[in-house]
């Protein structure tokens, strides 16, 4: 049974990434917040992790980011979609070559499928694994590879027309 | 940063060399400042995490469970001896009686002991043995209960405090 101490530091490790993972399911920070305050909150009172930490947390944040979207979908089916990127990218350095590029990829991942960004902010942001990938969004190690390769090759192809 | 090396996947270099721009992608994501959670959330998280690394019975249990031991221990010794027994009636009275062994000790209590007033209540602090009263601050676990005869509900609440003995039984 873990302790709360370990739930604290794996939170610390993965703060952007639990949020980022939220933000996947939800495009709504203030919902993401929610989300994540949730299912940590439900992890100190339960203690229960089963299998990976790494990947249960990212797990239960998903599961409270995905409960939290069906429960406000009527109500807030008019609010704006936030993108997973700092806002403040579109406006900085316009003159850096990989400001450009940073521009590109932030436009392209937000164009992507959830099921590919989650996979994506996962392996990127979080550092996991695709086992742990696999574990956290409960779908076969192959369906993982295969999104993120689509995903990458979607990304791919987008930053390679901003270098030519 | 860029990392990206657009060359590095031309055409013609071969199928081979595509993890390695994927992972200079994935870099080049890894780099790209994120949406950050607001302040005030990163507050609301420390608060979680710093005001409530566990719940407090789960933080009383194994303390309870060594009080528990103690104190069998102590009865089977046949070394019991003091006790301070405060009542407390929830409207700011209470009675105290103290036993002869220890005459002139006095608790600093470091927690408040109010309560809410539609509870009263009875709290038993067990000293330790005679002649072995400790001068150090002593943690203990307080288990109250509070009984609201009128709405006929029952709380019972352990939690670890500490107490510092700063008199000791007169040697007179």
């Amino acid at each position: 049974m873990p302790g709360a101490p370990l739930i604290a530091e794996l939170y610390r490790q993965h703060a952007q990434g639990l949020f980022s993972v939220a933000m996947t399911v939800l495009h709504d920070s203030s919902l993401a917040e929610d989300a994540v305050h949730d299912a940590v909150s439900r992890l100190l009172d339960d203690r229960r992790i089963d299998g990976d930490p790494v990947a249960y947390l990212y797990a239960s944040v998903r599961n409270a980011a995905r409960d939290l979207g069906r429960r406000r979908s009527v109500r807030r089916a008019d609010s704006i979609s936030e993108g997973l990127f700092d806002p403040s990218l579109s406006t900085e350095g316009w003159n850096e070559p990989s400001s450009d590029l940073r521009r590109t990829l932030a436009e392209a991942v937000d164009a992507l499928p959830p099921e590919q960004q989650e996979v994506l902010v996962m392996r990127a942001v979080g550092r996991l694994g695709f086992e742990q990938i696999a574990t956290a969004i409960g779908v076969p190690l192959g369906t993982v590879a295969s999104r993120y390769s689509r995903g990458v090759g979607a990304l791919r192809q987008q930053l390679q027309e901003v270098v030519r | 940063m860029n990392d990206w090396t657009p060359g590095a996947n031309a055409p013609g270099e071969g199928r081979d060399l595509v993890p390695a721009v994927d992972a200079a992608i994935e870099r080049l994501l890894a780099a790209t400042p994120l949406r950050r959670p607001s302040a005030s959330f990163d507050a609301r998280m420390r608060v979680l995490l710093e005001q409530r690394p566990m719940s407090w019975w789960r933080r009383a249990a194994p303390l309870a469970a060594a009080a528990g031991f103690a104190l069998a221990a102590g009865f089977v010794a046949g070394s019991w001896s003091s006790h301070l027994r405060t009542w407390g009636n929830g409207g700011g009275g209470r009675e105290s009686s103290r036993p002869a062994s220890t005459p002139n000790l006095n608790l600093v209590h470091q927690e408040s002991l109010a309560r809410p007033a539609a509870f009263g209540g009875t709290q038993t602090i067990d000293l330790g043995d005679d002649g072995a009263v400790q001068t150090a601050p002593s943690l203990w676990i307080r288990t109250d209960r509070f009984v609201d005869p009128q709405r006929g509900v029952t709380i019972e609440r352990s939690y670890p405090e500490t107490w510092t003995v700063v008199g000791r039984p007169s040697t007179d």
